[in-house]
């Protein structure tokens, strides 16, 4: 597995599930909502008034394998778990069950996946506190995980000119950027908290689908482009079949909480058109 | 529009000026606010005038006499009692006095004959400092608790609100009178004045918690905070930098209406007789001799405390008004 | 599906009152001194018919067994005993109780129906010469502490030659006064804001104004936070009252309640609190019950 011939594994999960027990108060009058597609039932329930316990089954026991410096999609319906795979893996959701390796130390609890893994949240701009400056949101990964080391070598001019934004931004305030300057800024601060030396993988949950085609075209450049220079793995999350055509080199589906196909892109025989 | 931006010009200016008055009061007041005149209780105001008795005009301002003596003439940086600036230094220095037996009662005497001048300065250091510093405490221990109820939520958020809850299902001022109940009933005046910032600090601090919980609870559900949870930020970093902010201007509201209010419990508790004791002056107790009717008819004087009161009130309201609909 | 909400209501006022005793009883436990504290400097009075009366008294017991006995007494509807007055608490409390509530209630009725047709007439002439002469009024009103408006009534009074702690007037009129202003400014602030919501606007172009408007359309619209606002000013007013009926002389709670914690008089002051909780208490409760008759959405919700 680990020849020098073959391609380093960044990332592999093993039989990941993660589940929901959603408790209804005693005292409560309005039962409780879910928003998952899938949900099993423990008791039979006519109303929802005399059910005490649901279950969610999110993740059923996940699969996955990916190669180092390669873009892995994601492809699925809503309520698929797709959502909750990638913020599993980011260690911002504890899972049920399962391993997670990456490169070869397995990490569970996930406390310090967030060194080798990164994820960039659908609505960037949202992601970024407006009242930070460019250069503190940048620089919040290295205090916050308060390794000093890190933080003196880094240097925000350089971050900036990684994503394509001018130096001079350092000192404006988040909310004062434009969508797309947002979107790179999000995917600078998510570089300048991985760790140069593991497994480098970032996670874009639906990041690029509210954006205007410019500016994901522009994202979608910059993105391949420092696939390149840096040797980064990209796990893309999408409704968009065509953009994950486009980016990845391989393809997966997940339905209902487990991977269905997985596919690499040359072969590709699409689930449903889209346009 | 030029009228709005008036507002909280004077207020401020109001407010700094009071402020400094009042910190002054050692040097502005022209007597002891203990000192005792047996001899002249109740009197009105005893203004000065520029022309004596003898139809003579004078540029230095003159007081009159009771007698046949010549009226005496007002002297600036006069060296009178003795007081202490801040408890820490002691001067005698006084901005303005008259000779003795000459006397200078800008607002009248009470029925001690103790100048009410001097009196209403020095009280208001009582009232002022016990309505600031309650504030603080009242905020201090709503936005320690409060973010920690917003922030952890679970247990801790539970009791800390059925904590509130049980705070705010009594009115403030039976609350504030049974916690003043388990004290002593007689106790010398600093401690007095200390008490009571620490009982109507605690008293008050369910409201703010509540306020800061809420801001709390939906700054943590930001974007934000989760991509910082996922650069493996502690909980504290989140607290500190990304929710805590949010209170600031909330926290600056709050005191602008809780200043007047905790002065005005000191006031009321004062009043009737729960607050400071004689012989130490505050807003209060300076009104309390007008329950009895006989005062409150004729020394119209007395209620020169209750102007004060109002005007710091009036002042830090309309401050609140201009933070709550922003900067005019 | 009401009445299961009413029952969830009133266990939890049991069990806040449950917290609020235990609260007081320890509160008060922890003060240095007790009733017979005073009479211990009488030189007159033995040690031993001293201690014998601290027995009588039971002010010997323990916190746990005093709380027992005292929930006892609450079970047999006496409440405690007085000891100023020698006589069971719940006897004294009645009539000052009647007295309270007359007070508390006219002046939240007479505030109200002053507050809700001036704040609408306020909020409908927006900006005009009303507005602002009621804004400044309530900036003053609002500055002015009640025990200043209390003085001041009473030396109006006194003046006029008017004064008698009897009549219900001069206390009435200083409590609504002083609650007028904050109820002014927030009946004002949400017809305000309800009058700019698109609902709004609709109405207005399908002609409907004057009265009709503001009082069959956007005052319904607007009782949400006006029923949250009963509730707060319960709470303001039973405080307010206390310190008005002292001034004033009204015989109510509040002058005994004063009387009480410088006498120590234990369960007078235990159950003074425990009833300006419950008038409290009844206030929200109240306040509830509008939003529910006023408000179709949580009729529909509940």
């Amino acid at each position: 597995m680990d020849s020098l011939n073959s391609p380093r594994r960044a990332l592999a999960v093993h039989g990941l599930t993660k589940t929901y027990h959603a408790q209804r108060s005693w005292l409560s009058l309005k039962r409780i909502e879910f928003n998952w597609s899938l949900c099993a039932r423990s008791k039979k329930i006519d109303s929802a008034r005399m059910s005490y316990l649901s279950v969610v089954h999110a993740l059923r026991g996940v699969d996955l394998e990916l190669p180092a410096g390669k873009t892995l999609a994601i492809v699925g319906p809503s309520g698929s778990g797709k959502s909750t795979l990638a913020r599993c893996i980011a260690g911002l959701l504890q899972p049920t069950s399962g391993e997670i390796w990456f490169g070869d130390q397995s990490l569970l609890p996930a406390r310090a996946a967030h060194r080798y893994v990164q994820l960039v949240f659908q609505d960037p701009g949202a992601s970024l506190n407006p009242r930070f400056t460019v250069a503190d949101a940048l620089l919040e990964p290295l205090r916050a995980a308060q390794s000093s080391t890190r933080s003196s070598c880094f240097s925000v001019a350089e971050g900036l000119q990684q994503v394509g934004l001018p130096a001079a931004l350092a000192n404006r305030l988040t909310s004062q950027l434009s969508g797309g300057q947002k979107a790179r800024l999000a995917v600078a601060r998510a570089l300048a908290a991985l760790d140069p030396d593991g497994p480098a993988i970032l996670i874009l949950d639906e990041s690029l689908g509210s954006m205007d085609l410019c500016v994901r075209a522009q994202m979608i450049n910059l993105l391949v482009d420092l696939q390149d220079q840096r040797a980064l793995t990209y796990i893309l999350i999408s409704h968009d079949v065509s953009l994950a055509a486009h980016m990845a080199d391989e393809i997966a589906v997940m339905a209902e909480g487990i991977i269905v196909k997985r596919e690499p892109r040359v072969s590709w025989t699409g689930i449903s058109p889209h346009v | 529009m030029k009228q709005l931006v008036l507002v909280p010009r004077l207020t401020t200016t109001i407010l700094i000026v009071l402020h400094v008055t009042i910190l002054l009061a050692g040097f502005l007041a022209p007597y002891d606010p203990a000192m005792q005149n047996r001899t002249s209780p109740l009197l009105p105001p005893i203004g000065v005038h520029f022309v004596d008795t003898l139809g003579v005009f004078h540029l230095r301002p003159l007081v009159r006499s009771a007698g046949r003596t010549p009226d005496y003439p007002l002297r600036f940086f006069v060296s009178g009692s003795t007081y202490r600036f801040l408890g820490l230094w002691t001067f005698r220095t006084h901005l303005f006095g008259v000779e003795e037996p000459g006397r200078l009662f800008l607002l009248g005497t009470d029925e001690f004959g103790r100048d009410q001048f001097s009196r209403i300065l020095w009280g208001g250091q009582v009232s002022l400092l016990i309505g600031w510093l309650a504030t603080l405490l009242a905020l201090g221990i709503g936005l320690a608790l409060g973010s920690v109820a917003g922030f952890f939520g679970g247990w801790p958020d539970a009791a800390i609100m059925r904590g509130a809850e049980l705070f705010l299902a009594l009115p403030w001022l039976y609350l504030l009178l049974a916690v003043r109940a388990f004290l002593p009933l007689s106790l010398p005046p600093h401690a007095t004045a200390m008490i009571l910032t620490v009982i109507i600090g605690i008293v008050g601090w369910a409201r703010p918690a509540r306020l800061v919980r809420g801001i709390v609870l939906s700054a943590r559900e930001r974007d934000y905070v989760s991509a910082a949870r996922g650069f493996g930020a502690s909980s504290w970093h989140l607290l500190r930098r990304h929710c805590l902010p949010e209170t600031y201007t909330v926290l600056a509201t709050q005191a602008t209406l809780l200043i007047p209010q905790f002065m005005l419990a000191e006031v009321a508790l004062s009043f009737i007789g729960l607050g400071v004791g004689e012989p130490a002056p505050s807003w209060g107790n300076l009104l309390a001799p007008l329950r009895q009717i006989p005062i409150l008819a004729s020394a119209w004087w007395m209620m020169a405390p209750a102007m004060l009161v109002m005007v710091t009130s009036w002042c830090f309201l309309s401050l609140g008004d201009v933070f709550v609909h922003g900067e005019t | 599906m009401f009445r299961r909400y009413l029952l969830r209501r009133l266990v939890h006022v049991i069990v806040l009152f449950a917290g609020i005793s235990a609260f007081s009883f320890v509160l008060l436990e922890l003060a240095p001194g007790d009733f017979l504290g005073e009479a211990k400097l009488n030189p007159q009075m033995s040690p031993a018919t001293l201690a014998a009366l601290r027995e009588q008294y039971g002010l010997n017991k323990s916190l746990g067994q005093k709380y027992l006995s005292w929930i006892g007494s609450a079970a047999r509807g006496e409440f405690g005993i007085s000891f100023a007055y020698n006589l069971p608490v719940s006897k004294i409390l009645r009539p000052r109780v009647s007295k309270t509530l007359q007070l508390t209630l006219s002046s939240l009725l007479l505030s109200w129906f002053i507050a809700v047709p001036l704040g609408v007439w306020s909020a409908a002439a927006h900006n005009g010469f009303v507005d602002r002469a009621v804004g400044v009024a309530i900036s003053a009103l609002l500055a002015t502490p009640d025990v200043v408006l209390a003085c001041l009534a009473l030396l109006m009074a006194v003046r006029l030659r008017a004064f008698h702690s009897a009549n219900p007037v001069l206390p009435v009129a200083v409590l609504t006064l002083g609650a007028l202003p904050i109820l002014l400014r927030h009946v004002r602030a949400a017809l305000l804001d309800v009058a700019n919501q698109p609902f709004a606007q609709v109405a207005r172009a399908n002609g409907i104004s004057g009265a009709g408007l503001w009082f069959g359309c956007l005052l319904p619209a607007a009782v949400n936070p006006l029923t949250s606002l009963f509730g707060l000013s319960v709470a303001g007013l039973i405080s307010s009252s206390l310190l008005v009926e002292v001034l004033l002389g009204w015989p109510g709670v509040g002058p005994l309640f004063v009387e009480a914690i410088a006498a120590r008089d234990f369960y007078l002051v235990v159950d003074s609190v425990m009833l300006s909780a419950l008038f409290l208490s009844g206030g929200t409760f109240l306040a509830d019950i509008l939003l529910y008759v006023f408000d179709p959405r949580i009729r529909m919700e509940l």
